[in-house]
């Protein structure tokens, strides 16, 4: 039986008390690592989706440094228990793609085998591929609750409570630049005109990929339902939803040790409290040096089974009487000078580092321009249909 | 009267000379005080010296003296001096002061007594009979007025008659034991029981009775006796005469107490220790002591000589309590006002105690004074404290309660943010002890203790915990030599948690445990070398180790039952304070405990040598209620000796073992309010420690000066770790989560303590360590790879300075300085990125430490003024706690936040924090 829910509420608690009292007594600090220890990375999850399995490998890093070196030169396979093996290349630094296309088949256990460029070998353990649980409907549902916003929410069967789910997802949306004019300003030698736009740069899209663990064991209620999961939340005031949006939910059927394991990897990003730190320390996955037992290794090799469901919705379905949520920009039109000055940059300069787009000619005749963003789409997506849209 | 007494003198004079000549003394001394010398000639010769503790250190004298009789001695040192010696039953020698010697008698004293003098049967006793009372000089001072004792009978042969009563301390009204009771001149004397009560047979006639103890104004009071008798002294405390805070009842406590490791704490110390929000706090002080620390401020819970928080067996009048703070641990829930002193045993444990490891805090509540109403208050920041002595019958019966609460309701709602505002927490405790003197050989005692915390963070969501004890207590006096206490105590703990914000996920989550203790005392003081103590005691222990109730029809909270858990715990305990001779003294104690673990239970059992979990459960055995599941039990040996290697120096040497079979499951580096009490069962298996203590013990100055060091080396077995990220509230199966593993601490403890003067105080110095080692079969059951690591509260040095500055009778500053070696963290070793976010990454537990903690307090006592009439005697306290504003880190923690590692320091309280405080007594 584990507790998350009312231990993340009882550290929330103790948090605001640590607040209340102690205002100012937490501060950050710039910690130097004292003893560095590496250690190898495995990044690995093999679906049952027919494909080319990935497994990425990579090393622990100083806090000074901010990007972790990937692991490179490694064989890396993986063997299922009726003896079949799959070898992976290195497609990029780090980046391992099996050679060929294939599927993890539920009830099956799968087991990853690396020998580093180094000679040190690591295995993990054998993982049963988890049972199939196809994704339940999605559904979007407005709320009032964090300021207003959308949930994306994800049903499930009463038969599949008690199991354990990660949810992913890639949200795409549609961007109309506001300020879109048809004309643009260039220069005919030394002057400026205006002309008829060569790009279209008015309507694009944009697909961002989920970064958050979400995971959910959903329990039956006394009605025997279950309830439905939030996936997603997106504030009512983000530009994203202004118009259409799209977002594919991922639900990956996990073993329980890959549920634990993300559930720790949460713990970790949630901090602690001034008054009960929890006592830290390392937290093992499921793949282990073979030669050497003691040390540790990062990371953790998953067997999950997915399936995906997309959904559209129009800030119009939702709020049909309200504006829509602010742009990323302001889209104040101005007028830059002509010539430069010491206070601001002409408009030639501006147009040089394709800052600004034109908006309109002004009573006095001159050329009023607002932020490229306001005018061209193409800073926040890409302007090219994706395959799946549908208006 | 001067004469009869003188008469006596000479008859004794005489006796004592004339069997002591063959006696001779060969001594060499050079500045001694005439105390060591009295010593050592007590220590190398059969004669035994009586005298009172100041006469003999005012000056010092030397000499030399080969093979002379001990008069000759006792003319030629004492010829300087005002002090008398007389010589009496062979080998006892009186030093009084002052005392003229008369060699002839006044004219006309025998004319009216010679009819019936001198009994020729006893000779070697003055003849008493008949009593001739010349009240004619006293002037009426208290004492000078004799006392008619007794009925004087016509059987003259009868020529002793035996004298009794109790001493009684007339402000508290509690019982003054080891007060010693001298009849001058007649070398008889005696000293009280812990009772208060003493017996004394001495010859028929006039004498004067001499009492006195240290921190107690002594008194001399004339008597005739007659036959058999009652004297009683009631004594007011001495420092209330002389102003001056005593920190010791009993001075020399210290050298002469035959266990070491033993402190006392006199609430008179507390008031001297700067105050943090205005809260007087028993467990503040006990830190100052060596070998007592916590995890810093704002931890609950205690280090005792390197254990564990859950090691430490904290008593309110014989019932435990659980969790003895308030909001998380920045208050004391112990009532100063109604707390009497306090005992701490960190080295040997009396073997009447049990159950815990590493330390017992005996925490007595005052017996009230029973015959005027007085009280006391206090108006702090952030508690209000009021206790009442309440009076019921004269000499017989009073009531004493006291609560405090705090008021910070107030506080948070005056606060401008509106989400604090909403927050609620308040605590307050109430204590009430009812004392009944049935006769002169029953008292009953009975105390009630119950204390709540709330936190209602936002508005749907709420913490509470309570603590609540009951005892009873019978003490019965069999006869002079045996006396009994019958024990009955209950005390509870538990918190609830719950959360209702009208979802699906409300629910209401419960943990209590709850003791019965009936325990039977048993005091026989054989003779002055053998004092024995025994009994028996049971403990019947009830957990619900929780509950989660959904608190909506509809709910996806699922209703969680952990079985309730059963346990008895009972023991026997036999010791003997034996004294050897003069300088050696033993303390023999064994106790043996037994713990069995009932049903009705599901325990599980795991294959042997492999890690607990699913696949290595073999099977699970179900146990009915009441059912033995699992007994363990041991024999504890408790062991102590004192050797007095000099006069005011001692040597004490202890061998200490005890069991624990309840534990605290607890995945936080130091205590957190979520904290369970588990009992051991078929996976769980008891703690048990071994102590080893020498101490050395010296007071010089007469008892103006206490000095002590003491090493002590510790071994535990069988302490309990977790694995990390365990979950431990509400599991089922918590011992596929516990590592249990070794232990070891040792430390060298130096404590030189100022006991009175305008300036007093002390200085306590601790280097110790506290390892423990985790060395399972498998890799997940090891911790650093099953070395031993140092623990989460190592501080090798640890220095407290508590010092008072008496400007006058009205104004006092106190300060208090701590300085201890940061205590030791697991710090990341790196970073690592998993699918895009970054995690810090940790091995080695406890390879680091948080800088050093420092912290310097002072305060400010203005007492009212001293006019004896007042109604009430008031004192002002502004504290300012941590003057130097030392951001002392408490703990460092690492976050992620946006995909970035920040790594924060916490500390409590980093800035300087002012208190003021009044208090009023009336």
């Amino acid at each position: 039986m584990r507790l998350s829910p009312i231990q993340v509420l009882f550290r929330f608690f103790k948090a605001i008390l640590m607040l209340a009292f102690l205002a100012g007594c937490v501060e950050s600090f710039e910690p130097g690592t004292e003893v560095f220890e590496d250690a190898l990375v495995i990044e690995s999850t093999i679906t049952d989706e027919m494909g080319r399995q990935e497994v990425v490998l990579s090393r622990a890093f100083r806090f000074e440094e901010f990007v972790p070196e990937p692991e490179q030169g490694a064989k890396v396979m993986v063997v299922d228990d009726s003896g079949n093996e799959f070898a992976f290349e290195e497609t990029t630094a780090g980046r391992y793609t099996s050679n060929v296309d294939f599927a993890a088949e539920q009830g099956r256990s799968y087991q990853l085998l690396i020998t580093t460029s180094s000679g040190d070998e690591y295995a993990s353990e054998q993982v049963v591929a988890p049972e199939r649980f196809p994704i339940g409907e999605i559904s979007a549902g407005a709320t009032e609750e964090n300021g207003g916003g959308i949930d994306i929410f994800v049903d499930y069967e009463p038969s599949q409570a008690a199991k354990y789910f990660r949810y992913k997802y890639e949200e795409t949306y549609k961007i109309i630049a506001p300020d879109w004019n048809s004309q643009m300003l260039a220069f005919e030698g030394p002057v400026l005109v205006l002309k008829a736009r060569i790009l279209d740069e008015k309507t694009c899209f944009n697909t961002n990929l989920s970064q958050n663990i979400n995971i959910n064991n959903p329990r039956l209620t006394t009605s025997n339902s279950v309830p439905r999961f939030s996936v997603r939340f997106i504030q009512k005031d983000n530009y994203i939803i202004s118009h259409r949006y799209s977002i594919l939910v991922k639900q990956l059927v996990l073993t329980e040790a890959s549920y634990n394991y993300f559930e720790q990897l949460q713990e970790a990003n949630e901090g602690d409290d001034v008054f009960s730190p929890s006592q830290p320390g390392f937290f093992r996955g499921n793949v282990f040096s073979v030669n050497k037992p003691e040390e540790n290794v990062l990371g953790f090799f998953h067997v999950a089974s997915i399936s995906s469901e997309r959904l559209f919705f129009d800030y119009v379905d939702f709020y049909p009487e309200e504006a829509l949520p602010p742009y990323v920009d302001k889209c104040f039109p101005f007028v830059p000078p002509l010539e430069p000055n010491e206070e601001e940059p002409s408009i030639g300069e501006l147009m040089d580092a394709n800052a600004i787009r034109y908006h309109s000619i002004t009573a006095t005749g001159k050329f009023a321009v607002v932020p490229r963003v306001c005018g061209d789409c193409t800073v926040l997506g890409s302007t090219e249909i994706p395959e799946f849209w549908e208006e | 009267m001067k004469s009869l007494m003188s008469t006596c003198f000479l008859f004794c004079v005489f006796w004592g000379v004339s069997q002591t000549s063959g006696g001779r003394i060969t001594v060499t001394f050079e500045n001694w005080t005439l105390k060591e010398l009295a010593s050592h000639i007590q220590e190398t010769t059969d004669y035994h010296f009586f005298y009172v503790d100041q006469w003999l250190v005012q000056d010092t004298i030397s000499g030399s003296f080969s093979n002379t009789p001990l008069e000759n001695v006792l003319k030629e040192v004492l010829g300087n001096t005002d002090i008398n010696y007389f010589l009496m039953d062979r080998y006892k020698v009186i030093l009084t002061r002052g005392n003229t010697i008369y060699d002839t008698l006044p004219e006309g004293f025998f004319t009216s007594s010679k009819t019936d003098s001198a009994i020729a049967e006893i000779p070697e006793i003055p003849d008493a009979l008949p009593i001739f009372n010349k009240n004619d000089v006293a002037p009426n001072r208290e004492g000078e007025v004799p006392v008619k004792i007794g009925r004087e009978k016509r059987d003259r042969s009868q020529q002793f008659a035996t004298l009794e009563g109790f001493a009684v301390n007339a402000g508290t009204n509690e019982p003054i034991s080891d007060l010693a009771v001298l009849v001058q001149r007649t070398g008889k004397g005696t000293t009280t029981n812990a009772n208060g009560y003493y017996s004394i047979e001495i010859p028929l006639g006039s004498h004067t009775i001499e009492v006195s103890a240290l921190g107690i104004q002594g008194r001399q009071q004339k008597i005739i006796l007659y036959g058999n008798g009652r004297l009683n002294f009631e004594l007011e405390e001495s420092f209330q005469m002389l102003d001056e805070v005593v920190l010791q009842g009993n001075s020399d406590r210290n050298i002469n107490q035959t266990i070491g490791g033993a402190v006392q704490i006199e609430m008179k110390e507390i008031k001297k220790i700067p105050l943090v929000l205005g809260e007087r706090d028993i467990f503040k002080v006990a830190t100052t002591l060596p070998g007592i620390s916590s995890a810093g401020e704002g931890a609950t819970g205690y280090n005792v000589r390197g254990g564990r928080t859950d090691q430490n067996l904290i008593l309110l009048d014989h019932a435990v309590i659980y969790n003895p703070t308030h909001f998380f641990g920045l208050f004391s829930a112990i009532n100063p006002f109604t707390s009497d002193n306090v005992e701490v045993f960190k080295g040997n444990i009396p073997a009447e105690f049990g159950g815990r490891l590493s330390s017992v805090f005996d925490i007595r509540t005052k017996t009230a004074n029973d015959k005027k109403l007085s009280g006391e208050a206090s108006i702090g920041p952030v508690t209000g404290n009021l206790a009442l002595e309440i009076p019921i019958a004269k000499d017989k019966a009073s009531l004493l309660v006291g609560g405090r609460t705090t008021y910070s309701k107030w506080i948070l709602r005056s606060l401008k943010e509106e989400e604090l505002r909403n927050n609620q927490v308040s605590f307050f405790d109430v204590v009430a002890k009812y004392n009944h003197k049935i006769n002169q050989s029953n008292t009953l005692r009975l105390m009630g203790y119950y204390s709540d915390d709330a936190f209602n963070i936002t508005r749907d969501s709420l913490y509470g915990y309570t603590n609540r004890a009951v005892s009873l207590e019978w003490a019965h006096k069999f006869n002079d030599k045996n006396t009994g206490e019958l024990i009955l105590a209950n005390s509870g703990y538990d918190f609830d948690i719950e959360f209702d914000v009208n979802s699906v996920n409300d629910f209401k989550l419960a943990y209590s445990i709850n003791e019965t203790l009936l325990k039977l005392k048993m005091k026989y003081l054989h003779n002055d070398a053998h004092n024995i103590d025994y009994g028996i005691s049971g403990k019947l222990y009830n957990v619900e180790p929780g509950s989660i109730d959904p608190l909506n029809s509809e709910t996806v909270i699922e209703s969680v039952f952990i079985p309730d858990e059963r346990g008895i715990e009972t023991a026997f305990f036999l010791s003997d304070d034996i004294a050897v001779n003069q300088k050696l003294s033993l303390n023999a104690g064994l106790r043996y405990s037994l713990f069995a673990a009932l049903g009705e239970s599901s325990q599980r059992i795991y294959e042997n040598g492999s890690p607990r979990n699913e696949n290595t459960l073999i099977e699970t055995q179900i146990f009915d209620e009441n059912e033995v599941i699992k007994t363990y039990g041991g024999l504890e040996t408790r062991v102590s000796a004192r050797y007095f290697v000099a006069p005011n120096t001692s040597l004490k040497l202890g061998y200490n073992s005890s069991f624990q079979y309840v534990h605290t499951l607890s995945n936080n580096t130091t205590v957190s309010p979520t904290d369970t009490w588990k009992l051991s069962d078929i996976n769980i298996k008891p703690q048990r420690a071994d102590q080893f203590a020498l101490g050395l013990h010296k007071n010089i100055n007469e008892n103006a000066f206490e000095l002590s060091l003491e090493t002590y080396y510790k071994k535990f077995d069988n302490i309990l770790d977790y694995k990390t990220g365990a979950d431990l509230l509400l599991n089922e199966t918590v011992e596929t989560e516990v590592l249990q593993g070794k232990g070891k601490s040792y430390g060298i403890e130096f404590l030189a303590k100022k006991n009175n003067g305008k300036l007093n105080g002390w200085l306590g110095y601790t280097y110790s360590r506290s390892l423990i080692k985790f060395d399972g079969l498998l890799e997940e059951e090891r911790i650093n790879n099953g070395e031993f690591f140092p623990s989460n509260f190592d501080k090798p040095h640890d220095l407290s300075l508590v010092t008072n500055y008496k400007f006058s009778k009205r104004f006092s500053l106190s300060a208090n300085f701590v300085y201890q070696t940061g205590r030791p963290v697991t710090y990341p070793v790196g970073n690592y990125v998993y699918e895009g976010q970054e995690y810090t990454f940790y091995t080695d537990r406890n390879k680091f430490r948080i800088p050093d903690y420092y912290r310097l307090d002072l305060s400010f006592n203005v007492e009212g003024n001293h006019k004896i009439k007042k109604f009430a005697h008031s004192f002002w306290n502004i504290s300012i706690y941590n003057v130097l504003g030392r951001n002392n880190p408490y703990s460092v923690f690492f976050v992620t936040e946006n995909g970035q590692i920040k790594a924060y320091k916490s500390s409590i309280f980093a800035i300087p924090i002012p208190t003021i405080t009044y208090n009023f007594k009336f």
